[in-house]
């Protein structure tokens, strides 16, 4: 009777495991099994089933050079393919989503650090549609071959996207396109961002955006930079867009104010689209050999001191 | 058999000996490893603690795969390099601790390179440098998220150094890098290449950089936005020079003089979209007509930039 009651302690013990005891590490392979703990010597096999595994907050790490399927995240996570450089191949898909629908302890941060995503020519290689405010960092990593980069739709107000040595190439639609909602804006803060040869546009922004772009470079897209609101406040400093065959740097409506500081803007159809808007320079900027170099207000050059 | 006897004895003193004295400079660790084995590459620890106890003083601990290797006080120097693997400390903490309270005839140097340093719940510092005698620490590609401080510097000794290359922190709930020196004796010196912190918290002493005293600063290609204040600096003992660097959407200034009589240089700059740009009642801020400073309201409160002829 005794030992009856022990088995049936442990076994609940057992079954309740899983509920409680998620891991804040878990590790991914080529060789892994999904049907593995997640552990370092019992790995997992895809990005969901690790992610399934781990706590909140915690940290997915790659063990080897292998193909991921794409994952949608519902919490705050960190992927970090580290020197290893995980791939993930989402044909016909959207590579990495995150989609937090409910805040979590850990702030809802999710952290994509050293992938590889790729596809076929469509889907978002990695797309935020939250409900909540979310904090995305994508730090080096390279995209390309899907319909677009990087997708921005959270709905959450005040969420923030930092990327850092990302490389866009060869999409169909957009490098980057961010559509936040109404209320405190999103923030985006974009270092060392590369994005060559989409279908459309390079960086899209559509809404309620304060945006700080450094060190990058928007290189033959149709439209290098298209700022699409009055709402949106662009700072590009150091940047380099040109060969975008119809606008280097585009306002689409009027009223927009945007900051450019030691850019380079060369060889576009027009370099800066700017009809009843602003652009504001520092006497620092090369702006040449476009077929116009800008169209609508010129740049107002304010004095370096 | 007296001769033996002797003879024995002393080998089991060499031994003995040996094993107290004759560490590895070399340790490595791993996610498989056991802090029960010697830490060779073989047979590698588990933890960066497990490692460091079994390494030469001024040795290094190398990381063989991607892991979690645990929290670590530092107390001689010692190199931990994470390499292409990016060897990670998810802490609840602080996440590692340097704190020399003697000289250990190395230079009391200590090299963090490649790791990746995340508080899980948020709080606690990456890392930080406490001590009595001087210290010096590099920080060198590492990645803070989510700690309330990313590194702080509270030696208790002057004249020690703190440089940083190409480090990233975000998500920080306090000030990125805190550096606050004894106020007397030999100035700290702080060297900082491609830092870039943002969304740090949004207290007024809140900062991607807070200077406190007696430092001799040099910042180059990095950037501070999206916090409260983006450098803070509150005595006339600090000298800072901001080469290259950007200071943007802060929601009290871009750079904060805190008191009066402080110096700061700024070469190349581009200070945008804060609610100051630069705040400098009762202070000097030199420029070479060569700083973007602009749509902040306003741009520059207290004494107006001085602007010098490049040459």
């Amino acid at each position: 009777m005794v030992a009856r009651a022990l088995s049936l302690l442990a076994l609940s013990f057992l079954v309740s495991t899983p509920a409680w005891s998620l891991a804040t590490r878990t590790w991914v392979s080529g060789f892994g099994l999904d049907s593995n703990p997640c552990s370092y010597t019992a790995p997992c096999r895809t990005f969901s089933g690790a992610l399934a595994k781990t706590d909140p907050g915690g940290i997915i790490s790659v063990k080897d050079n292998a193909t991921y399927s794409p994952v949608t995240i519902n919490k705050s996570i960190t992927i970090d393919g580290g020197g290893t450089y995980a791939s993930v191949r989402h044909f016909g898909l959207d590579g990495i989503t995150v989609n937090i629908t409910s805040n979590d302890a850990s702030g809802n941060v999710v952290v994509l650090r050293g992938l590889s995503i790729d596809s076929n020519g469509s889907g978002y290689g990695i797309v935020n549609t939250s409900s909540v405010t979310t904090h995305l960092h994508i730090e080096d990593c390279t995209l390309t071959r899907a319909g677009a980069g990087v997708g921005i739709f959270v709905t959450g107000q005040g969420s923030t996207v930092k990327m850092k040595n990302v490389d866009i190439r060869k999409m169909s639609a957009y490098g980057v396109v961010v559509s936040p909602p109404a209320g405190t804006p999103l923030k985006l803060t974009m270092t060392g961002v590369k994005v060559n040869h989409t279908g459309t546009y390079g960086l899209r922004i559509l809404s309620n955006t304060n945006a700080m772009v450094v060190d990058s470079a928007f290189n033959g897209n149709d439209h290098g930079v298209s700022v699409e609101s009055t709402s949106v406040h662009l700072n590009l400093t150091r940047t380099i867009v040109s060969q975008n065959s119809v606008n280097g740097l585009r306002h689409l409506v009027a009223g927009i104010t945007t900051i450019i500081d030691r850019c380079s803007i060369f060889g576009n159809g027009t370099g800066i689209s700017n009809t009843g808007s602003t652009v504001v320079g520092f006497n620092n900027n090369s702006i040449a050999n476009n077929l116009q170099d800008v169209t609508g207000n010129a740049v107002q050059s304010l004095l370096q001191q | 058999m007296r001769v033996l006897k002797v003879l024995v004895c002393l080998f089991v003193v060499v031994v003995a000996v040996n094993a107290s004295a004759a560490l590895p400079v070399r340790t490595w660790v791993s996610g498989v490893g056991d802090d029960a084995w010697p830490c060779s590459l073989t047979a590698p620890c588990k933890s960066f603690a497990g490692a460091y106890a079994k390494t030469e003083p001024g040795g290094q601990i190398s990381v063989l795969d991607p892991g979690g290797y645990g929290a670590l006080t530092i107390t001689h120097s010692i190199t931990i390099d994470g390499g292409g693997n990016f060897g990670s400390v998810l802490y609840t903490g602080d996440g590692i601790t340097v704190n020399f309270t003697a000289n250990d005839g190395l230079g009391n140097n200590v090299v963090l390179r490649g790791l990746s340093i995340t508080s899980n719940y948020g709080g606690g510092y990456g890392v930080v440098v406490l001590g009595t005698v001087p210290t010096n620490v590099h920080v060198v590609d590492t990645t803070f998220v989510r700690t309330a401080v990313a590194v702080g510097m509270f030696p208790g000794a002057s004249g020690s150094t703190l440089r940083l290359d190409n480090i990233e922190g975000s998500q920080i709930s306090g000030t990125g890098v805190l550096v606050s020196p004894p106020a007397g004796g030999a100035a700290a010196k702080l060297t900082m290449n491609n830092v870039r912190i943002s969304q740090t918290g949004t207290g007024a002493f809140n900062a991607g950089v807070r200077i406190v005293a007696n430092t001799n600063g040099t910042i180059a290609d990095s950037k501070f936005s999206n916090g409260s204040q983006g450098v803070l600096i509150e005595s006339s003992s600090v000298h800072l020079s901001l080469v290259r660097t950007v200071l943007s959407e802060n929601s009290n200034n871009g750079l904060l003089h805190y008191a009066m009589g402080i110096t700061t240089l700024l070469d190349g700059c581009s200070i945008f979209g804060n609610t100051v740009g630069v705040s400098n009642v009762g202070g000097t801020v030199y420029g070479y007509s060569n700083n973007a400073i602009g749509f902040n309201t306003p741009d520059v409160v207290g004494n107006p930039i001085q602007s010098l002829t490049p040459k």
